[in-house]
C-alpha cells in the first residue's frame, strides 16, 4: 500500500483524534444508560425543631414545614415516631441510619428567643447521601409569625430539592358563606394562607359574593357582589379595603379575571341580553366585545401571554371550551372529550388547562391537559368538583369539592392532599394568588 | 660381648706386662738388697728433725739421748751387722754365684724374653702397622669409596636434576599443553554452553511467544467474553439504579453523566458528575440514585474481582438518560 501524502495527513489525523479520544474519555470505562426511573414522593425527614422549653407553646415549624411538603405531593416526609434521632446540629446527625430509612433528605432546626419577644428560627436542609448540608437558612420572626416563617422555609426546601418555585407563602381567596337566620346566608370573601390557615375577611355581606379573581400582583380582588340586589363587579384593594365597582351593567355582570398585565378585566355581561365575553380596559373603562353568539359564553380566563382567551360555551350544545385569539377574534373549540367541559383555566406557565369535566358515567371531575393535547387526566375527586385552579407554580389544583370543602391536589399524584374546610361553612370557589414579589 | 671380649685381650698382654714386671722388680729387689749391703747411706739426720718438728731444750735434750741410744743402738746393730754381714757375705757369695748363674740365665731368658717380646713388639708394631696401613688402605679405600659414591651420588643427582629438569620441562610442556587442553576445552564448553543457551534462549523465545499466543488467545476469549458480559451487568445496573431514579418533576429532555468509582464489593466510593444536565436538581436526584443503589450485588450477578477489573467497572459511567 503507498500512502500519499493526503493519506499520510489523514492517518496522522485520525491517530491525533485516536488520542485525543482516549485522553477525553478514560479508556475502557465501563458505562451504563440509566433508561428509566420511578416517580415516587421524595423521602424527607422534618426533624422537630430544638427549642427552649419556654417556647413549648409556639408552634413547631417543622410540623408546619412537614404539612407544606406532604401536601405538595412531591415529598413523603417521615412521621417524627420512625426517626432513629433528634439531631439539631449537622455535627450529630446520623447519616447511615437515615440512609437505612431511605431518607434522602434530612431538615433540621432550631428556635430561639430573641430579645424583642420574638424568635430566631433557622433551619438546615441535608443530602442524606452526600453528607452535606445543601441549603439553610436563619429568620428573625415576630411573635405570631411562626407560621409564615415556616412556609418560608418550606419554599426554600422545596424549590431546592425541585427546581421549582415554592407556593407556601402565597394566599388564596375564596368565599365562605355560613347560613344566617331564616333563609339568610352571610358570605364572607376572604383571603387565608395557601392552606387556608390564617383567614381574613375582605367582605362580609348579606348578598351573595362570587367569583373572586387575583390581579397578576397580588395586590386587588376581583369578584361579583350581589349586594345591590343585581350583580355588580368590584375591585378590592387587599392593602387598603378600598374597592371600586368596575362594571354594573344591566343584566349578568359576572366571571371576572384580571389580564396578565393587570390593566384589563375579562369578564361576563348580558347587557345585549345574552351573556357574552367582553374585555374592559381598566384605565378608560373602554369595553371591548370577544364573543358574539346566542348561546351563553361564560367563565373567560386569560392565556398566559395574554394573547387569548378560553371559555366556557354551550354552542354546540352541551358546554364546551373554545378559544378566542384576541389579535384575530377568531373562536375555535378546543374541548371534544366528552359531554361536558366548563371552567376552564390556564396554568401560570401556559402549558396546561384545567377544566371540570363531566364524563358519561356522571359526576363532574377536576381535569386537565396539555394546552393544545388531547388526554385528559382526571384528579381523583368525590363527583362534585368544581372551580379548579392553578397554584402559580402550576403544580397544584386548588378546587371547590362537594360538601363546601377546598381540596388541593398536586399534579403528577392527582389525589387531594389537603382538604380546606371549616365547621359551619361552606367555602367555595378558591382562587390562588400570585406569587409575592421577590 | 664384642666391647668384652677387647677387654679380654687387652688383659692378656696387661697380665703378662704385669708378670713382666714383677720379674723385673723382684730382680731389682734382690739387686738393690746387694746394694744396700754394700753401701747402705745413712739416714739424714735433717731429715729426722723436719721429720719431728718439735721446739726447744727438751727437743734438744730428747733429740741427744735419741742419739746416744741410737749411737749405741748402732753400734750393736753394727756388731750384730757385722756378724751377720760375715755370714751373709758367706751365704751372699753362694748365693751370688747361684744368683749369677741364676741372673745370667734370666739374663738369658730375659734376653730371649726382651728378644721375644721385641720381637713381639716388632710384630706387634708390624702389625699395627699392617693396621695403619690396612686402615690407611680402608680410609683410602672409603674415601675412594666415597669418592666414589659422592661422584656416583653427584652423578646421579646430576642425573636426576637433568631427569628432574627434564620431567620438569616435559611437565611444563605437559602443563602447557594441559593448559591448551583445557584451553580448548574451555572454549569448547564455552561454545558448547553458548550454543546451548542460545538454543535455550530459542526454545524459550518459542515458548514465550507460545505462551504469548496462548495468553493472547486466552485474553481475546476473555475480551469477547468480557464484551458480551458487560451488557448483562450494563442492563442489570440500570435495572437496579432505575428504581431508585426519582423522576418525579423533573424537566423532560434531561440527561447528565456521572462518573461512579466502585469498589469491588459494589460499594459506591465515589460520584462525579462529568457532564451536568444544567439542573442542579436532575444532577443531584441522579447521584442520590446511584448512591442508593450501592452496595451493587455484583457476586449475586458473578462478577469476581477480576472479572470487575476487567470490565473496569471500578470506573462507570453513568449516562442518565431516561425519556
Amino acid at each position: 500500500m503507498y500512502l500519499t501524502p493526503g493519506n499520510d495527513y489523514r492517518l496522522a489525523g485520525l491517530l491525533a483524534l485516536g488520542l485525543l479520544l482516549t485522553l477525553v474519555r478514560p479508556a475502557g470505562a465501563f458505562e451504563v444508560t440509566i433508561g428509566g426511573g420511578i416517580v415516587d414522593p421524595l423521602p424527607i425527614a422534618v426533624v422537630p425543631f430544638e427549642r427552649p422549653p419556654a417556647l413549648r407553646g409556639v408552634p413547631d415549624a417543622a410540623q408546619i414545614i412537614t404539612e407544606d411538603l406532604r401536601n405538595s405531593g412531591i415529598f413523603r416526609p417521615i412521621p417524627p415516631v420512625d426517626m432513629p434521632q433528634r439531631p439539631s446540629s449537622i455535627d450529630a446527625v446520623q447519616f447511615a441510619d437515615w440512609r437505612r430509612l431511605g431518607v434522602e433528605s434530612l431538615v433540621i432546626g432550631r428556635l430561639l428567643a430573641a430579645g424583642d419577644g420574638g424568635y430566631q428560627l433557622e433551619y438546615r436542609l441535608l443530602d442524606v447521601y452526600q453528607e452535606e448540608q445543601i441549603d439553610g437558612q436563619r429568620l428573625n420572626v415576630a411573635a405570631g409569625n411562626i407560621r409564615r416563617a415556616a412556609h418560608r422555609f418550606s419554599d426554600y426546601i422545596y424549590q431546592r430539592l425541585t427546581g421549582r418555585q415554592g407556593i407556601f407563602s402565597t394566599y388564596v381567596a375564596f368565599i365562605s358563606i355560613k347560613p344566617g337566620k331564616g333563609d339568610e346566608s352571610n358570605y364572607n370573601l376572604e383571603v387565608a394562607d395557601y392552606d387556608g390557615q390564617n383567614s381574613q375577611v375582605l367582605l362580609s355581606s348579606s348578598e351573595p359574593l362570587l367569583s373572586p379573581a387575583w390581579s397578576p400582583a397580588g395586590d386587588r380582588i376581583a369578584y361579583v357582589s350581589f349586594e345591590k340586589g343585581s350583580s355588580a363587579i368590584y375591585i378590592q384593594e387587599l392593602k387598603s379595603g378600598k374597592r371600586y365597582r368596575a362594571s354594573a351593567s344591566p343584566g349578568i355582570n359576572s366571571a371576572p379575571k384580571f389580564s396578565p398585565e393587570g390593566g384589563r378585566l375579562a369578564l361576563v355581561l348580558s347587557k345585549d341580553n345574552n351573556p357574552e365575553i367582553y374585555v374592559l380596559h381598566l384605565a378608560g373603562g373602554l369595553l371591548q366585545r370577544i364573543t358574539d353568539h346566542p348561546a351563553i359564553d361564560t367563565e373567560p380566563d386569560w392565556s398566559p401571554d395574554g394573547s387569548a382567551l378560553v371559555f366556557t360555551s354551550d354552542r354546540s350544545g352541551g358546554p364546551q371550551i373554545y378559544r378566542a385569539l384576541l389579535s384575530t377574534g377568531e373562536i375555535r373549540r378546543i374541548t371534544f372529550d366528552g359531554r361536558y367541559n366548563a371552567g376552564a383555566t390556564y396554568s401560570p406557565n401556559g402549558q396546561l388547562l384545567a377544566m371540570v369535566h363531566g364524563s358519561d358515567g356522571g359526576g363532574y371531575r377536576i381535569a386537565y391537559r396539555a394546552i393544545d393535547g388531547n388526554e385528559l387526566r382526571l384528579i381523583d375527586g368525590d363527583g362534585l368538583d368544581e372551580s379548579p385552579g392553578f397554584a402559580p407554580n402550576s403544580q397544584l389544583i386548588l378546587y371547590a369539592a362537594s360538601g363546601g370543602r377546598l381540596a388541593l391536589a398536586p399534579l403528577g399524584i392527582n389525589r387531594v392532599t389537603l382538604i380546606i374546610d371549616r365547621p359551619g361553612a361552606r367555602l367555595r370557589e378558591p382562587a390562588w394568588g400570585p406569587l409575592p414579589p421577590p | 660381648m664384642g666391647a668384652t671380649r677387647r677387654r679380654t685381650g687387652v688383659f692378656l698382654p696387661g697380665l703378662y706386662s704385669l708378670l713382666l714386671h714383677a720379674v723385673l722388680a723382684a730382680a731389682l729387689v734382690l739387686t738393690l738388697e746387694f746394694d744396700t749391703s754394700r753401701e747402705l747411706p745413712a739416714p739424714p739426720p735433717e731429715r729426722v728433725v723436719q721429720a719431728v718438728s718439735v721446739d726447744s731444750n727438751e727437743v734438744e735434750q730428747e733429740l741427744r739421748q735419741i742419739k746416744e741410744r741410737e749411737q749405741r743402738k748402732v753400734a750393736e746393730q753394727r756388731r750384730r751387722e757385722e756378724a751377720l754381714k760375715q755370714k751373709e757375705r758367706e751365704a751372699a757369695r753362694k748365693e751370688k754365684r747361684a744368683e749369677e748363674e741364676k741372673r745370667k740365665a734370666a739374663r738369658v731368658r730375659k734376653e730371649a724374653e726382651e728378644k721375644r717380646r721385641q720381637e713381639e713388639q716388632k710384630q706387634r708394631n708390624l702389625q699395627r702397622q699392617r693396621k695403619e696401613e690396612e686402615k690407611k688402605l680402608a680410609e683410602l679405600k672409603r674415601q675412594q669409596k666415597e669418592a666414589e659414591n659422592q661422584k656416583k651420588l653427584e652423578e646421579e643427582r646430576a642425573k636426576r636434576a637433568a631427569a628432574e629438569k627434564k620431567r620438569a620441562e616435559e611437565e611444563k610442556k605437559r602443563v602447557e599443553e594441559e593448559k591448551k587442553r583445557i584451553e580448548l576445552e574451555k572454549k569448547q564448553i564455552e561454545e558448547e554452553k553458548k550454543r546451548a543457551e542460545a538454543e535455550k534462549r530459542k526454545a524459550a523465545e518459542e515458548a514465550r511467544k507460545e505462551k504469548e499466543r496462548l495468553e493472547e488467545q486466552r485474553l481475546e476469549a476473555q475480551r469477547r467474553n468480557d464484551e458480551a458480559l458487560k451488557p448483562v451487568i450494563a442492563g442489570k445496573i440500570d435495572t437496579r439504579v432505575r428504581r431508585f431514579f426519582n423522576q418525579l418533576n423533573l424537566e423532560a429532555g434531561l440527561t447528565c453523566e456521572l462518573e461512579v468509582k466502585f469498589s469491588p464489593d459494589g460499594q459506591v466510593l465515589d460520584v462525579r458528575i462529568s457532564r451536568s444536565s444544567g439542573s442542579e436538581i436532575f444532577d443531584s436526584r441522579a447521584i442520590t440514585a446511584v448512591r442508593k443503589a450501592s452496595p451493587l450485588p455484583l457476586q449475586e450477578w458473578g462478577v469476581d474481582l477480576q472479572t470487575f477489573k476487567r470490565i473496569n467497572l471500578e470506573n462507570t459511567r453513568f449516562v442518565f438518560n431516561p425519556w
